[in-house]
């Protein structure tokens, strides 16, 4: 037998490397911070945050955007004029996708993928998906006014990116109102 | 071309064993009752991140309660947060609980529903307290605090404020129990240790290519098995050519 016992040791040795590697824990992807995304989407000048309360009807209305009941009961962003800026987490599959949007004139002017920590469908964080958000509205029932082209295999984060979409736009919607009617 | 065969055994062998002897027991789980079996071994129920051996921390707010195991935040027992990293300790304010965490804040209601996660603050968090005023106030360092408005919406750096800061207190028995029972859950079945093992899941995020690894060390045996033995045999005809 030409195997030698220096060869079987480090075969063994490379079993023993690769099982260092594959215990070391995955983390999320973050492509923006929110203070940069914040940043940038108010020309370096971001305003102080400000909450809404997801509390009677529009508790309601974001639950049935999001098809369960929202994480908490305010959330918060910022607001400039006619543009706000939101920050939503969203579960794809298991993990939450963590985006930042950005509505004007009650269309979404930006959609950015701030951190992605689902194994698989970080596609969405690709501009040729999320620039498909830019100019679109709610409509009545509370859908998107226009259709978008999905990613095959990342069939949950596209629709958590949409749902945050749509959140954002309520609740961007209901902001400028309660404004509106305050005294 | 044997070489390889014994390189390519030895170094996979043990894998292979392993997607071999695991499949095997899938495909009879059912009849092996491996389905109905759950596992309450310890160091396997904390390996899947089912069980801890870590400390609960336990404070008494009023009416009510927090308690904080591994990323875990208990409500008065009932698990309401599952990924609160490096629980620092929870106080009350007027209207509300606040529980922090190394770099985030968790905002309830009194009822303990989520108002809000925080995470436009100072960190990494050290120690969470109340100013005189009921403001809440984070310690970064002993010397470095900041306190926020009532909204928990900005933050400033305070020297020299008098604050009653976040100790964890003895946890009832009762309580204990129900958090620890909530923590298991309802337990992890054979069948789902076998199935992680198989797809290597059970090794961690990159478990499941080493068993594409194992599994492509099997072809790459058929191959140089079937090259060997054709060697082999070539070399036996010239022997016995006349």
């Amino acid at each position: 037998m030409n195997f030698s016992m220096g060869s079987m040791r480090n075969s063994l040795a490379l079993c023993g490397f690769a099982l260092v590697l594959l215990v070391l824990p995955a983390r999320g992807e973050v492509y923006l911070s929110p203070e940069k995304f914040l940043s940038e989407s108010f020309g370096g000048a971001t305003p102080p945050p400000e909450f809404v309360w997801l509390t009677g009807a529009l508790a309601g209305q974001a639950e049935a955007v999001l098809g369960h009941k929202p994480a908490g009961l305010r959330i918060r962003y910022w607001a400039l004029g006619a543009r706000s800026a939101w920050i939503l987490d969203e579960i794809g599959k298991t993990e939450a996708i963590t985006a930042g949007v950005v509505v004007e004139d009650q269309k979404i002017a930006r959609m950015q993928v701030l951190e992605y920590r689902e194994s698989r469908g970080a596609e969405v964080r690709h501009a040729f998906f999320t620039n498909q958000f830019i100019g679109l509205s709610l409509q009545e029932d509370t859908r998107l006014s226009g259709a978008l082209d999905g990613i095959s295999g990342a069939t949950l984060s596209v629709r958590a990116m949409e749902n945050m979409a749509r959140l954002a736009l309520l609740l961007a919607r209901h902001a400028a109102a309660a404004e509106s009617s305050a005294p | 071309m044997m070489r390889w065969h014994r390189i390519i055994g030895l170094s996979a062998g043990v894998l292979m064993v392993v997607l071999a002897l695991s499949g095997i027991t899938l495909t009879h789980s059912a009849q092996l009752g491996l389905d109905r079996r759950t596992i309450t071994t310890p160091w396997l129920l904390a390996w899947m991140g089912a069980q801890s051996d870590a400390e609960i921390y336990f404070y008494s707010l009023d009416a009510h309660s927090i308690a904080i195991l591994d990323d875990r935040v208990f409500f008065d027992g009932d698990m309401i947060a599952q990924t609160l990293e490096g629980g620092v300790g929870a106080v009350k304010i007027a209207n509300a609980i606040v529980v922090a965490g190394r770099s985030e804040i968790l905002l309830l209601a009194e009822n303990g529903d989520l108002i809000e996660r925080v995470t436009a603050l100072p960190v990494p968090i050290t120690g969470i307290g109340v100013t005189k005023n009921g403001r809440v106030a984070v310690a970064l360092t002993p010397d470095l605090v900041f306190t926020s408005d009532a909204g928990l919406l900005e933050w400033r750096q305070v020297t020299d404020q008098p604050v009653v800061w976040a100790t964890p207190g003895l946890i009832p028995t009762a309580t204990r129990e129900q958090i620890l029972q909530g923590h298991r859950g309802a337990g992890l079945s054979a069948e789902r240790i076998v199935l992680e093992l198989h797809s290597g899941r059970l090794f961690g995020h990159y478990g499941p290519w080493l068993m594409d690894g194992a599994a492509l060390a099997l072809l790459a045996l058929a191959a140089t098995g079937v090259a060997g033995w054709l060697r082999g045999r070539k070399r036996k005809d010239l022997r016995d050519a006349p």
